[in-house]
């Protein structure tokens, strides 16, 4: 049996940390709300798999870049919302300014080619 | 700060997997349902979007593992499932788990309790400052010197000018063991295990007092006031500890002395147990300071800085070729040899206890060998459950972790029962050592802790890696397909069994052979002739005070009273007192003498000399020493009748070869006065020093006329035979002394056959635990040929069957099993041989009256394991001649 590899994106990794986090310095979210969010504000072009996304949740967790606490939904049930921390948005900061440099590479090779 | 809330997120997953584990599924259920919700409001019909969410969502338990995978709870969990997992198996075969569990813990335990003594006695640095540059001095006698006692002590003219002329030892010190009488203030008289040191020792061992100050050079000085030193736990348990005690007054050997220090817990000098020390130096009398020939000390020095032991030796040659040239007589093959207190520590346990160590690990490793056939056989009957587990998707990697897992439980649950039994074995152990070596500090301390917890884990790998091994290699597919007939590397597992099998037999032989040449050593030593009779004899030590026995017509009239008094009792036969008891103590002294009518030994010659012993008549009688010719000594020989003596078989061998002693004169060399000593009887030879070695020329002096100023006669055992058990009689001696003389010290009470017993000593207990080492290696060989003949034996039941149906008969069948079984044991046999041959050398120092290389013990033992072994194969053989041949053809 084939090994199982990790579960694919289909966006860059540390992006999807990204774009959690700015959602979340927004204001608190649950998971689902996040990637409605998202997928929402990208028109529907970043669409974020429950698969790709709960694994980024869990490791900016154990980064401790966000909290996640249980509380009540407006519709009265329990749901896991996460906050984003200062280390988080500072983490934010400096993600958004690497995404830029990075980015702005790619157009140059892209441009130049 | 990101860090702390990370690592307490990861803490809590950690420490509750569970609760975490809902919370995920909780969330993932919360996901699908606003997913579900979603769809519906666009349009879907409830069940529809529920399964357009779930479809969305994947394969669920795939997702989840990744989740969980990612929050950190995918470590465990395979870890946590092999453990769960071994530990099912191995329950659901309690035999093979139960055998494996118990031979490990046993074997580990019993190397490990042998391991306590070793470290304890042999490996534990004593605690002096650099030990290893300590070396003791003796006296070493060459044949040619005329001495019968090979190493003895120096004499103070010798101790002195080595200190002096040498140039490699920064310091020599001198010291002396005695046992003495202690009294503090009011309480009792306590005998004290005692040892006089020149002032320079503790400097020398670099040990300072917890309590005072230390000797100086002033308090050696003759005519200073006598000052000692006190152990730590002599200091716990007289004065309570009290820091005050430097400078209190106590009374030793009824003489005054200042307590100068207390030395620190845990040391001793020269061994453990001493409890005062008392500076040599101002009660020597004047004679013992220039007479050379007085040897009574013992020294130790320490080799200065850049100087090798080696270069201590070559001085030591040097010094006594000096010596030689000043005194030919003197030092005629008599010199000062060295030797590393580190070994002198050690003494005599060493040998016996390097052979049990050496013993117990090849017990181990059959114990090994034992387990991985086990695992092996074991593994031949997983091979199925593992093709399946591997065609399931489990990688290989993860088999062999299982496998793996399955040996370290086994392991630790032997390394559990290891722990436990070593307890009880150490516990066990303690007291005989003790009572051979002195007071040791063995027990279950960090360094016994570690061995264990290291041999437990190395022995679990040694048996481990083999069987796991075979497994990750082999091709698990070909099990599947190729079931009954899986025969396929069939004949290389069965090799490796066989191998296994007859190391196993190899190291049995090797173990049970060193054992049996004990046995019969130890009882070739329990029938040799000791020269006396220790049945109903008691013996007791009684030590007079100085101060109640002022000289020699005081300690005379005393100990001649405690006799009557004995005397008295209804049911003694004969009483007396000697001044050293054979065996316990070995000849009181050694001195020169002259024999009347035969000139004074000139230089070059060898000079003559015996060990003598101190009489009161009435001893050897007690004894039942046989009386050859002549008479004993009497009552009537007493301060100012003629001097007499009486001498052994052997001095008259020696000293007046066939002559007749009686009659004949000789004086002591460096006596006071040259008054003639007359033998007046010959008695039997007698074994003084230990039962193996043959007696020594001896001559029995009456504690009546004591001539010896260097013995002052109040320390004698009285030897009292009775009619009924000598325990009883102990207490009638101490009384008669308490009522004579009260402020004597009574200790080391024992019945005659116990002191007999303990010169044995070391022959009996190494015997005791080397037989149950070898009977332990039998059992397990026998378990280990049965199991691989067994198992072999239902292996090949096709081919049985083949044979059967091709007109072999079951007897025939039965022969082959057999001959197979002896072939193994055959094998095993020439191994062991092998073994046995290499390591005959090492036994030797131990074995009396036996060969090392004995053909007859060897033959024996290769023999009786031949025996075990076809014995041990005789009910699979049984079982294999009863095959049904359609059967085991058709079962295939």
């Amino acid at each position: 049996m084939p090994r199982a590899r990790s579960p694919r994106t289909e966006i860059l990794p540390g992006t999807l940390e990204m774009l959690i986090l700015q959602t979340l310095s927004v204001q608190p979210m649950h998971g689902y709300a996040i990637a409605q969010h998202i997928q929402r504000l990208s028109n529907e072009v970043l669409r974020v798999e429950q698969g790709s996304l709960y694994p980024a949740l869990e490791r900016l967790l154990g980064k401790g870049l966000v909290t996640a606490r249980w509380t009540e939904t407006p519709t009265r049930r329990r749901g896991r919302y996460y906050a984003i921390t200062a280390a988080g948005r500072k983490r934010l900061g400096e993600k958004i300014s690497t995404f830029d440099a990075v980015l702005e590479a790619i157009q140059r090779v892209l441009e130049r080619a | 700060m990101s860090m702390l809330d990370g690592l307490r997120h990861r803490l809590h997953v950690l420490l509750h997997p569970h609760a975490y584990a809902a919370e995920i599924d909780e969330e993932r259920r919360f996901h699908l349902d606003l997913d579900a919700q979603q769809r519906a409001s666009e349009g879907l019909g409830a069940d529809d979007s529920r399964h357009a969410a779930r479809r969305r969502f994947g394969n669920a338990t795939y997702w989840s593992e990744e989740h969980r995978g990612s929050a950190g709870l995918g470590h465990l969990d395979p870890l946590r499932q092999d453990i769960r997992y071994a530990a099912r198996t191995l329950r659901r075969s309690p035999g093979f788990t139960l055998v494996a569990v118990l031979t490990l813990g046993l074997g580990i335990a019993a190397t490990t309790t042998i391991f306590s003594v070793v470290d304890a006695v042999l490996l534990r640095p004593l605690p002096y400052q650099h030990p290893h540059q300590l070396t003791m001095l003796l006296t070493r006698y060459l044949p040619e010197s005329g001495s019968d006692y090979p190493y003895f002590a120096m004499s103070w003219p010798e101790y002195a000018e080595y200190r002096q002329q040498s140039r490699v030892l920064s310091d020599v010190g001198a010291f002396s063991p005695q046992s003495a009488i202690l009294r503090a203030g009011n309480a009792d008289a306590e005998r004290v295990s005692e040892v006089d040191v020149t002032s320079n020792v503790f400097r020398l061992l670099g040990v300072a007092p917890i309590v005072g100050r230390s000797f100086g050079d002033d308090d050696g000085r003759p005519g200073a006031p006598c000052a000692i030193a006190i152990s730590h736990a002599l200091w716990v348990q007289q004065f309570g500890g009290d820091p005050r005690v430097a400078g209190r007054s106590v009374s030793v050997d009824g003489a005054p002395c200042t307590i100068a220090s207390v030395m620190p817990d845990g040391f001793g000098f020269p061994s453990r147990g001493v409890d005062v020390w008392r500076v040599l130096g101002p009660t020597i009398p004047p004679r013992l300071i220039t007479d050379r020939s007085s040897h009574w000390l013992l020294a130790v020095g320490r080799i200065a800085p850049h100087h090798t032991l080696a270069d201590a030796e070559a001085e030591s040659r040097a010094i006594a070729a000096r010596w030689r040239e000043a005194y030919p007589t003197h030092h005629r093959g008599h010199f000062v040899i060295l030797s590393p207190l580190t070994d002198f520590a050690a003494g005599p346990m060493r040998a016996p206890l390097t052979v049990l160590f050496a013993a117990v690990g090849l017990v181990l490793a059959i114990v090994c060998a034992n387990v991985a056939g086990l695992l092996l056989v074991r593994g031949e009957g997983r091979r199925r459950e593992m093709a399946v587990r591997a065609s399931l998707g489990a990688s290989r990697r993860r088999l062999v972790a299982q496998l793996l897992t399955e040996n370290a439980l086994l392991t630790a649950a032997g390394g559990a029962l290891g722990i436990g039994a070593s307890l009880w074995g150490i516990a066990a152990i303690r007291a005989p050592i003790t009572a051979r070596v002195g007071p040791t500090a063995i027990g279950f301390d960090s360094t016994v802790m570690l061995f264990i917890v290291s041999l437990s884990v190395l022995t679990g790998l040694t048996f481990g890696i083999v069987p796991a091994l075979r497994l990750a290699t082999g091709r698990l597919e070909q099990t599947l397909r190729i079931e009954g007939r899986g025969n396929v590397g069939h004949a290389r597992r069965a090799r490796a069994r066989r191998l296994l099998i007859i190391g196993e037999l190899g190291l049995a032989l090797t173990l049970v052979t060193g054992a049996a040449l004990l046995v019969d050593s130890f009882s070739a030593l329990r029938r040799v002739p000791l020269g006396f009779d220790p049945a109903h004899i008691a013996t007791v030590r009684v030590t007079l005070t100085a101060d109640a026995a002022p000289d020699a017509s005081r300690t005379e009239a005393i100990v001649r009273d405690i006799r009557a008094k004995i005397a008295e009792t209804p049911g003694v036969q004969a009483a007396g007192a000697i001044s050293s008891l054979p065996l316990a103590d070995g000849a009181t002294g050694q001195d020169d003498f002259v024999i009347e009518g035969r000139p004074v030994p000139a230089p070059g010659e060898p000079s003559i000399n015996a060990g003598y012993f101190i009489v009161t008549p009435g001893a050897l009688e007690a004894l039942r020493v046989p009386l050859e010719r002549g008479r004993m000594l009497a009552e009537s020989d007493v301060a100012g009748s003629p001097l007499v003596a009486v001498v052994n078989d052997a001095a008259g061998r020696r000293f007046w070869p066939g002559r007749d002693p009686i009659g004949q004169r000789i004086h002591w060399l460096g006596a006071d006065s040259a008054t003639w000593v007359t033998i007046v009887g010959v008695v039997g030879d007698v074994r003084s020093v230990r039962p193996s070695e043959p007696a020594r020329p001896a001559i029995y002096v009456p504690h009546a006329q004591l001539p010896r100023p260097v013995y002052d006669g109040r320390q004698m055992t009285f030897v009292v035979r009775t009619a009924s058990a000598a325990s009883a009689t102990g207490s009638i001696v101490a009384r008669a002394v308490h009522d004579v003389a009260p402020s004597a010290a009574v200790d080391r009470t024992m019945p005659m056959e116990q002191v007999v017993e303990q010169a044995n000593g070391n022959s009996r207990l190494v015997t005791m635990v080397m037989s149950a080492f070898g009977v332990s290696a039998l059992l397990l060989a026998a378990l280990g040929v049965y199991g691989l003949v067994a198992y072999s034996a239902r292996a090949r039941r096709g081919e049985y069957g083949v044979r059967l149906a091709l007109g072999a008969t079951a007897a025939d069948l039965f022969r082959l099993v057999l001959r197979e079984a002896a072939q193994v044991g055959a094998a095993g046999v020439a191994v062991g041989l092998i073994g046995v041959l290499t390591l005959a050398g090492s036994l030797r120092g131990l074995l009396y009256g036996v060969t090392a290389t004995d053909p007859w013990v060897i033959g024996g033992v290769s023999f009786a394991l031949l025996a075990i072994v076809l014995v041990a194969s005789i009910v699979p053989a049984r079982r294999a001649a009863r095959i049904d041949a359609i059967e085991a053809l058709r079962s295939e």
